[in-house]
C-alpha cells in the first residue's frame, strides 16, 4: 500500500487462503494476478496451497515475493520440483523429511518455553552485489527485523546454487541466509526477515516499492 | 519546549474503535508542527507480550527493533510517526505484574503488604515515566487498551488519574467513544456515550476531549449535547467519521482541528499550519 502510493498506482489486493489453493484450481484462482506474496505463517496449515502457488508463480514468471514462511516455502518448493528431492520438507512440518532445507536453528533445539524466545528483532544482513536484492537495496549492508525459529539448511546450499537458487543476503556471523532469489526469473525472491515491520507512509520499504514496480512491468506484457 | 506534555487516550462503549489509529493520527499531526513526539500503549491483558497472542484474534505481532514482540498498535505508531519504538513503548499488565512479583521476591518492598495501590500503579507510572528517561519528547501520548469498565484496565485508568496530581498542568486526558446510528429510526444515539464518561468520571477522570466515532455526520446540537451532559465544552467535542482508509484520519482530524484544540489547552501558542505535504 506505501509502495503503491510512491509509483502513483492503485495497489488492488487479492486474499487468497492458501489452504483453498489446489493444482487444479490454481491457474484459475491466480491468473489475474500481476504479482504474487506468500506472507508470514507458522505451522503446515495451507502448505500444500502455498507450494503450489509459488510453483505457479515460478514457472509462469509472475513476480513472487516470499516473506518469512513465505521464503521458507520457496526453498520447499524449488527444492521439491526442481531439485527433485523427494518428500524434502522443512522440519516444522515434516519432522522426518529426507531432505531438511529448512531446519530449526541450532540455539532454538532446546528451548521448551514459546514466549518471547524466537530469534527477534534487528539484525545484520549482507548483501552480494550483482544480484536482485542488490539493485533493490543499492548498498552491501542492511539491518532487518525477525522474528523466526526455524532457518535455510546451509547443508544444501550448494544445491540449491547450482540449480539456479542463490542466497544473495546472509547474516555476517553466523552465514544464516537472509534472502533467497531466481536470476533467471524476472522477479522472484524470498526474504527471511518482515520488511513490513520498516515500511512507513512517507518511506515505503524498496522492496515492496521493487516488487510493485515489476507487477506493473508484468501487467503491460 | 520546557517541560513534557503528557497525552492520555482512553475509550468506551466498544473496543476496536480505533485508539491506535486516532494517537498515531495525532502524533502525526503535532510531529508535523515540529513537536518531537513518542506513542506509548498499556495493554491490560495479562499476557507478558504479545507475542503468544493469536493473530486472527489480535491481529499482527509487531516486533520493534530491539526484538519486542509488541502490539499491533506500534506498527500504527511507527508506520505513521516515521520513527523507531523499543520495547518500553509497549506494556501490558502481565509485565506490570511479572516486575512487580520479581521485585517482591527480592525483598524489595521491605516486608510491606503487596497491593494494586500503590504497588502496581507505581509500577505503571515508573513505565510511562520511563520512556522519557533522556527527557526529549515534548509529548507522550499514551494509549490505554481496552474499554473504560474492565475490571482489567482499572489500575491503569487509576495510574494515569493520578499522573496528572503528580504532574500538574502537563496531562491531558482523550476519550474516544461510539455514537451509533440506528437505522430503524433514522437517529444518532449519544446516550452509550454518556455512560462511558460517567465511568470514566467515577474512576476520577474527566475527559478534556471527547471524540466520537460515527458512520454520519454530527450536527452542533449533538455536540452540544454531550458536551453538555460530559462535562466538556462542545468546541472539544470531535467527530471522526469512518472513512475508506486509515491514513485518512490526521487529515479528518486536522480539519476538526485537534492539534490545536489541544495546544490550546495546554496554553502553548500555535502558529501556522502543520507540514503534511508528503503525505
Amino acid at each position: 500500500m506505501h509502495a503503491g502510493a510512491s509509483h502513483e498506482c492503485r495497489v488492488s489486493l487479492t486474499f487468497i487462503h492458501s489452504e483453498d489453493v489446489t493444482q487444479e484450481n490454481v491457474r484459475e484462482t491466480l491468473q489475474n494476478c500481476s504479482g504474487i506474496l506468500v506472507a508470514p505463517g507458522f505451522g503446515h496449515r495451507g502448505i500444500e496451497g502455498k507450494l503450489v502457488t509459488i510453483q505457479y508463480a515460478r514457472e509462469q514468471k509472475i513476480p513472487f515475493l516470499g516473506i518469512c514462511l513465505g521464503m521458507q516455502c520457496a526453498v520447499i518448493e524449488f527444492a521439491q520440483n526442481v531439485l527433485n528431492f523427494q518428500h524434502a520438507h522443512s522440519t516444522e512440518m515434516n519432522r522426518k523429511t529426507p531432505y531438511p532445507v529448512i531446519d530449526i536453528m541450532a540455539e532454538q533445539k532446546n528451548i521448551a518455553d514459546t514466549g518471547s524466545t524466537m530469534r527477534l528483532g534487528g539484525f545484520v544482513c549482507e548483501i552480494k552485489k550483482r544480484t536482485l536484492a542488490h539493485k533493490i537495496y543499492q548498498t552491501e549492508s542492511i539491518i532487518e527485523r525477525h522474528r523466526h525459529r526455524y532457518e535455510f539448511n546451509n547443508a544444501y546450499l550448494q544445491n540449491f546454487e547450482n540449480a539456479g537458487m542463490i542466497a544473495s543476503g546472509r547474516n555476517p556471523q553466523t552465514n544464516l541466509v537472509e534472502i533467497v532469489e531466481i536470476p533467471q526469473h524476472p522477479f522472484f525472491i524470498g526474504v527471511q526477515f518482515h520488511p513490513e515491520y520498516k515500511s512507513t507512509v512517507v518511506k515505503p520499504h524498496p522492496i515492496f516499492e521493487a516488487f510493485i514496480k515489476a507487477a506493473l512491468v508484468h501487467q503491460k506484457l | 519546549m520546557s517541560k513534557t506534555k503528557y497525552i492520555f487516550v482512553t475509550g468506551g462503549v466498544a473496543s476496536s474503535l480505533g485508539k491506535g489509529i486516532l494517537s498515531a493520527s495525532l502524533g502525526k499531526l503535532l510531529q508535523a508542527r515540529g513537536y518531537s513526539v513518542t506513542i506509548q500503549k498499556l495493554d491490560p491483558y495479562l499476557n507478558v507480550d504479545p507475542g503468544t497472542l493469536n493473530p486472527y484474534e489480535h491481529g499482527e505481532c509487531y516486533v520493534t527493533i530491539d526484538g519486542a514482540e509488541t502490539d499491533l498498535d506500534l506498527g500504527h505508531y511507527e508506520r505513521f510517526l516515521n520513527e523507531e519504538t523499543t520495547q518500553r513503548n509497549s506494556v501490558t499488565t502481565g509485565r506490570i505484574y511479572q516486575n512487580v512479583i520479581e521485585k517482591e521476591r527480592r525483598g524489595d518492598f521491605l516486608g510491606k503488604t503487596v497491593q494494586i495501590i500503590p504497588h502496581i500503579t507505581d509500577e505503571i507510572k515508573r513505565n510511562i515515566r520511563l520512556l522519557n528517561a533522556k527527557g526529549d519528547y515534548d509529548f507522550i501520548i499514551t494509549e490505554i487498551g481496552g474499554t473504560v469498565g474492565d475490571i482489567e484496565s482499572l489500575p491503569f485508568i487509576e495510574a494515569v488519574r493520578q499522573m496528572k496530581w503528580d504532574m500538574a498542568g502537563r496531562c491531558l486526558y482523550i476519550h474516544l467513544t461510539l455514537v451509533p446510528f440506528l437505522a430503524a429510526s433514522g437517529e444518532l444515539k449519544t446516550k452509550p456515550t454518556q455512560h462511558s464518561v460517567k465511568q470514566l468520571l467515577e474512576s476520577g477522570i474527566q475527559p478534556d476531549i471527547l471524540v466520537l466515532r460515527t458512520e454520519k455526520p454530527l450536527n452542533a446540537d449533538i455536540k452540544r449535547k454531550v458536551g453538555l451532559f460530559c462535562n466538556v465544552d462542545s468546541d472539544s467535542v470531535i467527530e471522526s467519521r469512518d472513512v475508506s482508509t486509515i491514513y485518512e484520519v490526521p487529515i479528518k482530524m486536522l480539519e476538526e482541528q485537534l492539534d490545536t484544540i489541544i495546544l490550546k489547552k495546554f496554553k502553548i501558542k500555535h502558529g501556522g499550519e502543520p507540514e503534511l505535504k508528503p503525505w
